[in-house]
């Protein structure tokens, strides 16, 4: 095993950090977990991590902030880190271009500005979605190739990828990691977030939006959580053989029409259907469908109308195995967890006391 | 054994005189005589081994020996070498074991030898007979443990009458199960009270009979037909009558002779309601009271018209409060009642052949007024059984229904169009449910326990959700996996496994709206007649033609408009045709006949579409030369579609387009059946539809500047 490692960790906390964190103390590093507020670290099992035999030391930072905001203690630590871990970031859609900036640019300027210090090896987490709205194949050294980006989020990514180039260019040694969508662990589908994709799928498999803008062959990159915290985790501790490289943590390939006929497999569940974006209008919608659609499934119109492949040779070679196979067994996992939590599957009725008899049994 | 030994070698040598001449046999009797059971009409089964390397052939020779008919079947030492050898390996997966194969490795090693008697001996000890009863008991107790697990689904899903007979089949396995870890590995059931006798066990032999006949009966009292007996109490015979009061534990009179008698009596036999008497009510002298939990004795009718002479059992036995009167049973009636489909009929063979232990069964003593069989009375029958395969060593069936659960099937998908769900089995049977069975159907979460399925089914507010549970599973549209069993596959007695239940296919005509399938009635589970990717291509081909039609008719407007006479004709008879590939795609016709022909193939159509075929062979005949005709055609066309639309029900195609509504409405349906078709790699015609359905998100309006004339 090699000499233990400190590692300053950015958003902690957070679904993919928490991942990271625990694996880097599980392989003896310490970790100085930046943290904006006290948060408890949870795994994405659901339970408290519990850090070792590594050490785990909570900074209280906020990234927003020049220094990111450290006391000069915990400034002094983090100077001597052999390691940054750059997972914080806001990833939720449909906010305002000013709070992406915020925290997405320019805490990614701060965390860069820290790293360049000390010319500390950095690991950033991207998005693959950087590629924006085109169609066919996007490589792991492609970043700014006049693309349209699909959202304020994506734009927000790409600027703060672009500024991680910069330093790279500066001579700063800069591995960067860009995650598709992230859903659930690959064996169980457990995951600790309900976030991204998984509204939208409670949204549609509730039939509380039935038709949605987008094409059969669209395609959507679902990575397992476990798999991006193992490349990341991996990305930091091999920093001399990773180098300046971009890793795409990429996993299952499902196409639209894969989750259709997956969605057909469960009896509880609506299927949406698809229609082209030139014939869809969300006006035209009924008055009880328009607002879901408005306020989840828009915000994710976009990956509905990409037919974007990941070519991930870097990343699969680094790490030492290829993208899983198996796209459909693995998003039945992720349902079958859903229904298991109770996230997806039938609202629970509520029945008005009258209709239910003595005995418990119900009456239409 | 019935015959002597030198009966059976005369025999043998008369058989052996009718063969070729040459082979050096060794011979053995095997079956039923060799068992040492048989009667005079029983077959003599030879088995010549043949101490060779070649596979000789299955088929039995036959041969008219003495009267008698003679099997000969051959086998060489090899062939015995691999069936032994394959029952091994068999051995560990039950469900996997063929009954063929145990049955022959079964006859030969309990065959009598006749000739050659140390290669007979050589080859039974190929396989001990120990290590074959234990097989063969582990292969009885799967198949128990199956039948008996689908029988405590049933009765959790309100299935009575199947839940009786499956318990029946479980009972009877568990019995053979027994049985042939004591050397009774004899297969066929119909010996077995011979076996049971011979065990030496009369307590579990004269408990396995009092379960079997104390089974609640279907609901055959109210079969039609059945002899009328007025009011009056049944004559029953004296020792017949004194079984039937017998509560719980009595064992059936041996001797009770049965005559034949008609199916027991119908409702109309009851007495009259003045007499009904509840069961607290003090039991006659000389009947057991029986407490609510007893499986409910058959012989006993719940209420009795008067006291009779005799000890008639009157009221004490019924188990049910709310029994209705019972018909007053036929004496003696040997009433393995004649069963519905769904009880099992091998099993009514033991008590038919088996004159030792006939039973006074009155069906209808416990039954509830639709004529089945009280529940509890099943649940408790089905408890008494599993204590019994309990008792006998049987594990992995307890009363634990949460141990099933209700589990997905491989290939069947859920597709609704509008408010109508259909679901697809194996990608080519089509079902199509009602509202409440949809309702019942789209309330499944699979990989959970029945229990828990059926109390989310009852959430749905749909009454009885039970039996439309039962029907999904019978179709194979789910499974039931026990708890660390495996899917639950059961099989009666010596019968493969039923598989799932195709039913008649549905006769609705037109089958098809745009909507969905027609369907006859809320519960309906209604299979289409039409493979899958047929029904996908029809339906859209339905949605299609409506596009084209309303199209159409608006470029007829917009020709006569512009006094475009030519272009008014073809586009009306544009309009015709796509009214017609409507009719007959919601008919399920599909491919569809080429636009010459449509017309014509209308013959393929009930009867009562034959005006329409008049009217569109009228008007694909007019021209328009002038304003007047063309609005005469315009007026008659538009008469001519509403014509069609009321022959293929209102809903079929949509009152108008004039609003981007119902517009909508029609594409969304469109995308529904699309989405469908997709799934099944329809012919569909999408590059068609593609264009207008992709351009025209709003209105049809555009499709007139885009319109060209084929």
């Amino acid at each position: 095993m090699s000499d233990p490692m400190t590692v300053l960790v950015t958003g902690a906390g957070g679904f993919v950090g928490a991942e990271v964190t625990a694996r880097l103390t599980a392989a003896g590093h310490t970790v100085l977990a930046l943290l904006h507020h006290n948060t408890e670290l949870v795994r994405n099992n659901g339970r408290k991590l519990t850090p070792g035999p590594g050490t785990l030391t909570r900074i209280t930072g906020d990234i927003t902030r020049p220094g990111l905001g450290m006391t000069d203690d915990d400034r002094r630590l983090a100077a001597i880190a052999d390691r940054i871990v750059h997972c914080a970031a806001v990833t939720d859609f449909g906010l305002p271009d000013e709070h992406y900036d915020r925290l997405n640019v320019e805490g990614t300027r701060h965390v860069l500005d820290l790293a360049l210090a000390v010319r500390t090896p950095l690991v950033h987490l991207s998005t693959a979605y950087v590629c924006g709205e085109r169609d066919g194949t996007a490589r792991e050294d492609e970043l700014d190739v006049g693309q349209r980006p699909g959202s304020g989020y994506e734009k927000s990514k790409l600027a703060a990828e672009t500024l991680a180039r910069t330093a790279a260019a500066d001579g700063l040694p800069v591995t960067v990691v860009r995650p598709s969508i992230v859903t659930g662990a690959g064996r169980t589908g457990r995951v600790r977030d309900f976030k991204t994709i998984y509204p939208v799928l409670r949204v549609l498999t509730r039939g509380l939006v039935r038709t949605v803008p987008g094409h059969y062959d669209a395609v959507l990159d679902l990575v397992p959580v476990d798999r991006v915290a193992d490349l990341v985790t991996e990305a930091t501790l091999r920093a001399r053989v990773a180098g300046c490289r971009t890793l795409h943590a990429v996993g299952y390939e499902l196409t639209l029409r894969d989750f259709s006929d997956v969605l057909a497999e469960y009896p509880c569940f609506q299927v949406p259907r698809f229609v082209p974006p030139s014939a869809f209008s969300a006006q035209a919608l009924p008055d009880g469908e328009r607002p879901y659609y408005n306020r989840v499934i828009s915000l994710y119109d976009t990956y509905f109308r990409r037919r974007v492949h990941f070519d991930d040779t870097r990343a699969a070679a680094f790490i030492g195995r290829p993208a899983p196979t198996g796209a459909r067994p693995y998003l039945r996992r992720l349902l079958d967890h859903c229904l298991a939590t109770g996230y997806l599957g039938p609202a629970p009725r509520r029945l008005p006391a009258a209709a239910v008899r003595p005995d418990g049994s119900t009456h239409r | 054994m019935i015959l002597t030994e030198d009966q059976l070698q005369d025999l043998l040598d008369k058989a052996l005189a009718a063969l070729p001449y040459g082979t050096e046999w060794a011979v053995a009797l095997e079956g039923s005589l060799a068992e040492g059971f048989g009667n005079p009409s029983s077959d003599i089964d030879f088995l010549f081994l043949g101490r060779c390397e070649d596979d000789l052939p299955t088929m039995p020779s036959l041969l008219f020996v003495d009267g008698r008919r003679v099997e000969i079947r051959t086998r060489s030492v090899r062939q015995i070498a691999d069936q032994f050898r394959a029952v091994e390996e068999g051995a560990e997966r039950p469900g996997r074991l063929s009954e063929d194969l145990l049955n022959r490795c079964q006859r030969l090693l309990h065959s009598h030898p006749l000739r050659g008697h140390a290669l007979v001996e050589e080859v039974k000890a190929m396989l001990p007979a120990e290590r074959f009863g234990r097989i063969t008991a582990d292969w009885w107790a799967h198949r128990a443990r199956q039948s008996l697990r689908q029988a405590i689904a049933l009765v959790c899903l309100d299935e009575s009458d199947e839940a009786v007979g499956w318990t029946r089949a479980g009972l009877l396995q568990t019995v053979k199960s027994w049985a042939a870890a004591r050397g009774e590995t004899y297969l066929e059931p119909k010996w077995l009270s011979l076996q049971l006798d011979r065990a030496g066990h009369p307590d579990v032999r004269d408990r396995y009979w009092q379960l079997d006949t104390t089974a609640p009966a279907p609901g055959a009292a109210f079969a039609p037909g059945a002899a009328a007996v007025s009011g009056s109490v049944p004559a029953l015979g004296g020792a017949s009558a004194s079984d039937a009061a017998a509560g719980p534990g009595s064992v059936p009179a041996s001797g009770a002779a049965p005559a034949p008698s008609p199916t027991p009596v119908p409702d109309t036999a009851a007495p009259e309601p003045g007499t009904v008497t509840a069961p607290s009510a003090s039991p006659p002298p000389g009947a057991a009271p029986a407490p609510r939990s007893v499986p409910a004795s058959r012989g006993v009718p719940a209420v009795a018209a008067a006291p009779a002479p005799g000890g008639v059992p009157a009221a004490g036995a019924a188990a049910e409060p709310d029994a209705v009167p019972a018909p007053v049973p036929a004496p003696a009636s040997n009433a393995v009642a004649p069963a519905p489909a769904a009880v099992p009929a091998p099993v009514a063979a033991p008590a038919s052949s088996a004159p030792a232990s006939d039973a006074v069964l009155a069906p209808g003593a416990v039954t509830d007024p639709s004529g089945t069989p009280a529940p509890d009375a099943v649940r408790d029958h089905l408890t008494a059984c599993l204590g019994f395969a309990a008792d006998l060593g049987i594990a992995g069936v307890p009363w634990r229904p949460e141990r099933l659960i209700v589990e997905r099937v491989a290939g069947v998908t859920t597709w609704q169009t509008g408010e109508r769900v259909h679901v697809i089995r194996c990608r080519r049977d089509v079902f199509v449910l009602g509202d409440d069975a949809g309702a019942v159907w789209r309330s499944l979460v699979l990989g959970r326990p029945l229990p828990r399925v059926l109390a989310q089914a009852k959430d749905t507010g749909v009454a009885d959700p039970g039996p439309l549970l039962a029907a999904f599973l019978r179709h194979g549209l789910i499974r039931l996996a026990w708890k660390g069993g495996g899917t639950v596959i059961p099989s009666l007695p010596l019968s493969a496994p039923p598989g799932p239940l195709t039913p008649p296919p549905s006769t609705a005509q037109p089958l098809l709206s745009v909507h969905g399938a027609a369907v006859s009635g809320p519960r309906a589970i209604d299979l289409m007649p039409l493979p899958a990717d047929r029904f996908a291509a029809a339906a859209m081909a339905l949605v299609w033609s409506n596009v084209v039609v309303e199209n159409a008719v608006e470029d007829v407007t917009g020709a006569l408009r512009r006094g475009q006479w030519r272009v008014a004709e073809l586009t009306a008879r544009r309009a015709v045709h796509a009214a017609l590939r409507g009719l007959l795609s919601a008919h399920g016709v599909h491919p569809l006949p080429a636009d010459p022909g449509l017309v014509r193939r209308l013959d393929l159509l009930p009867p009562a579409i034959r005006p329409i075929g008049a009217r569109a062979g009228d008007l694909l005949g007019r021209g328009v030369g002038s304003a007047e005709q063309g609005d005469t055609l315009l007026a008659a066309l538009r008469a001519f579609i509403g014509q069609v639309r009321g022959a293929v029900g209102a809903d079929s195609f949509p009152l108008s387009f004039d609003s981007a509504h119902t517009w909508r409405a029609t594409l969304q349906l469109g995308y529904d059946w699309l989405r469908i078709g997709a799934h099944l790699d329809a012919q569909l015609p999408i590059e068609e539809a593609r264009d207008l359905l992709a351009g025209h998100g709003t209105a049809p309006r555009p499709a007139l500047e885009r319109h060209q004339d084929p």
